[in-house]
């Protein structure tokens, strides 16, 4: 994790050093609310009875929030350094055998990513779209009994914090309040490889500009 | 014939005149002999100094050099009796004075100086004989309960290098006192004894007896009336030759019980007042009070009393009894206590009612209300040509009806059978009374198990299948207690359902992933048949005894949180 981000950060500041020779410097905050949706897990064939009862772990969307520092490299190709936070949600699973239901938490998970945007004019929008990669990183938590409404208990196995590299590819499209505010939107589909699971978040948020030689000029 | 005679009244003046003679001067001198007892007191001076103890120019050496300095260095000065029996503790904190607030030691007085040291100043007179006086320093780990420390010390040696000083005072031997107090601070357990022991006192069923209001010289005569109530033959001896242990159910389950008597000194008879307990508080005072003596908690206690206004008194776990007391008073007053499953008394000799009604409608164990067969609790011992309510009359002496007459009233309570142990007769219990009797002890009182193990875990974490496959149960059974049996097997039972496959067997493996999720508890179980006891039982009970594990569960499984 340490490593993960001392080498994004050495990325990054590689990459505003490059920056530096372009023509027009640019620099943007971006923070964002969203919702994550996350496909189904396993299957309810995998069933097992005293083993594996809650075999299917249904489709749901978490909240998520994220930020990120976009700088330009090329006129139209800007990069970014992206962080977003999912937070848990109460899950509720069935058993197929008896219908039983247990509700637990979904675990937290952070995505770190660097994307570059390819900037384009679409419909006289201001359009980007980007691809990314990056880790996904899980949080640890401990082992625990949960009770299910029929009364049964069931085992909850300690958790390690891991990490998984992900692929993004977002596209959204960039509404100018001010000369330093816009609002944007954007839609993004990751691909976590390791655990060959795939998610779709959109989003909504504030871009805040803080360096904008272009502007200055005019 | 005429010489012999004149001889014999010569002699038999002489022997008058010395007689006349001695009682004259016994009367004199009696002055003296009180006098003597009235101010028997000795004075003893120890002084502690620089680690010594001084006593009459004796020098005794305390080892420890840290003796004053120690802010726990308290000293003790303990009484005990020719037996070594501790008698009395003072704990002497600060310099002042000794008094102590017993009035059976209201003759110890002394006084603390501390000046270059400590010098203490004693005062004793006790009409015991002969008293030894320890001195103790106060050891760091002393409990502050009096009871505690009391019991703790007698059994306990102190360590030598806390014991300073022993010094043996006779006072006034020979000499019996008279009863000088009744406060429960008081009583001092002599000692304790286990006259009848069937075996080990965790798996038996422990009846203790203990003195009220006795003094030490006066134990012999607990002892013998302890022997009076279990092997003396009681009013009508002289026909029937039977005893407490002759009597059904008692003589079939003999090898049950274990009894005890502790000679207790001064325990007064409104002890639980004094310590202002009830019921099962009171009970585990008494459990603690006697635990250096008895380490499993007694199940009946009977309190031997020299005077009560009854012939007995018995509660849930307790029974007084008169000294004068015969066994079939303790045998009914056992059928009456826990031991015997609480049976109603059914004596008939009072009509306190003129309302022609009883006013508490029980119908229960062996005493009903009720004449109809179906609502008479003991009908399954009803014979279909019985009428009710049964006549008392010569053609029903064996039968079990309901005969008019029970729990004190005259009418209105219908008992069993017309001559039973709780109806004042000697030793018979009526075919119900019996009944209710031995299944409370079958069920109760027998513990045949002497261990049971499992590899369940004791606390409340369920079981996973996946870690813990096959649950395994094993018990040992007391063979002392088995040998009772004329026949006797082992079962098993899940969640009270009997497993079958098991039977016979002492230990079990079941695999877990068969058994439902959720709560279990698994009981092995005897069914057997107590040598005598044929025909006692008629009701139904599915089992004697029962040893229950620890409750167990089962989990349905594991679920692995992620994302």
């Amino acid at each position: 994790m340490k490593n993960l981000i001392r080498l994004t950060l050495i990325f990054f500041f590689i990459s505003v050093f490059l920056s530096a020779e372009t023509d027009n410097p640019f620099l943007s905050l971006n923070f964002n609310l969203g919702f994550s949706f996350i496909g189904q897990r396993g299957n309810n064939s995998e069933y097992i009875s005293s083993v594996n009862p809650f075999p299917l772990t249904p489709s749901h969307s978490v909240t998520s929030v994220g930020g990120n520092i976009n700088l330009r490299l090329r006129k139209k190709l800007i990069l970014g350094l992206n962080m977003e936070y999912s937070m848990n949600k109460k899950l509720s699973l069935i058993d197929p055998s008896d219908q039983d239901e247990l509700v637990v938490d979904s675990i937290d998970f952070y995505n770190f990513f660097i994307d570059l945007k390819y900037m384009f004019s679409l419909f006289n929008l201001n359009s980007f779209i980007s691809f990314g990669a990056g880790n996904n990183i899980t949080k640890g938590c401990d082992e625990t009994w949960a009770t299910t409404k029929k009364g049964y208990k069931i085992f909850l196995p300690e958790i390690d914090s891991r990490t998984s590299p992900i692929m993004v590819i977002t596209a959204g499209i960039i509404f100018p309040l001010s000369d330093t505010l816009n609002i944007f939107t954007d839609a993004s589909s990751y691909y976590l490889i390791n655990e060959k699971i795939s998610m779709f978040r959109i989003s909504l948020g504030l871009s805040f500009t803080i360096i904008d030689d272009a502007r200055e000029q005019k | 014939m005429f010489i012999t005679n004149t001889t014999f009244k010569r002699g038999y003046f002489v022997k008058t005149k010395l007689f006349f003679s001695f009682i004259i001067l016994l009367f004199l001198f009696t002055p003296f002999i009180s006098a003597n007892q009235r101010h028997s007191y000795k004075q003893y001076f120890f002084q502690y100094q620089n680690g010594e103890i001084l006593y009459k120019g004796v020098k005794y050496t305390d080892n420890s050099d840290n003796f004053l300095n120690n802010d726990n260095g308290k000293f003790i000065l303990k009484f005990f009796d020719c037996n070594m029996i501790h008698l009395k503790t003072i704990t002497i904190d600060e310099p002042g004075v000794i008094q102590s607030d017993r009035r059976s030691f209201n003759q110890i007085k002394g006084s603390i100086i501390k000046k270059n040291g400590y010098t203490f100043s004693i005062t004793i007179s006790r009409k015991f004989d002969p008293v030894y006086v320890k001195f103790f320093r106060k050891a760091d780990n002393c409990d502050t309960n009096y009871y505690q420390q009391k019991t703790t010390i007698i059994n306990q040696q102190p360590e030598k290098d806390k014991l300073l000083f022993i010094n043996q005072v006779k006072l006034n031997p020979n000499k019996k006192h008279k009863k000088l107090f009744s406060s429960i601070n008081d009583a001092i357990i002599l000692s304790h004894s286990k006259f009848i022991d069937n075996g080990p006192d965790k798996r038996r069923t422990d009846i203790v007896f203990i003195p009220i209001d006795y003094y030490d010289y006066e134990m012999d005569s607990f002892h013998k009336t302890i022997h009076n109530i279990l092997y003396n033959v009681c009013w009508g001896g002289w026909t029937d030759k039977r005893t407490f242990f002759d009597a059904s159910p008692i003589k079939e389950f003999k090898k049950l019980f274990n009894f005890h008597y502790l000679d207790i000194i001064n325990f007064p008879l409104d002890w639980n007042k004094q310590i202002n307990c009830t019921g099962d508080d009171c009970k585990e005072w008494l459990d603690n009070y006697v635990k250096n003596y008895i380490n499993t908690p007694p199940d009946i206690y009977v309190f031997i009393t020299k005077s009560y206004p009854w012939s007995s008194l018995t509660s849930f776990w307790y029974i007084i009894l008169r000294k004068d007391a015969c066994g079939n008073t303790l045998l009914r007053a056992l059928a009456r206590s826990i031991l015997g499953g609480r049976l109603y008394n059914e004596f008939d000799a009072e009509d306190n009612y003129a309302d022609g009604k009883a006013l508490n409608k029980i119908s229960d164990k062996n005493i009903t209300i009720y004449t109809e067969r179906e609502k008479i609790p003991w009908k399954h011992w009803i014979s279909s040509t019985t009428p009710l309510p049964t006549p008392n009359n010569v053609h029903f002496k064996n039968s079990v009806g309901a005969f008019e007459g029970g729990y004190d009233y005259k009418y209105y309570y219908y008992r069993p059978q017309e001559k039973c142990v709780l109806h004042g007769d000697l030793w018979d219990f009526c075919k119900v009374c019996r009944e209710h009797f031995t299944i409370t002890l079958l069920k109760h009182w027998i513990h045949p198990f002497i261990s049971a193990t499992t590899n369940t875990p004791t606390s409340d974490t369920p079981i996973n299948s996946e870690d813990t496959p096959i649950l395994r149960f094993s018990v040992t059974i007391d063979a002392g207690l088995l040998a009772m049996f004329e026949s006797a097997e082992i079962v098993w039972f899940m969640d009270d359902r009997k497993m079958n496959n098991y039977d016979g067997k002492s230990s079990i493996e079941i695999i877990t992933s068969d058994i439902k999720a959720g709560k279990h508890i698994v009981k092995a179980a005897i069914i057997g048949q107590v040598r005598g006891t044929e025909g006692f039982i008629r009701k139904y009970i599915d089992t004697n005894f029962y040893y229950s594990f620890n409750e167990f569960e089962i989990s349905k499984g594991r679920y692995r949180r992620d994302r």
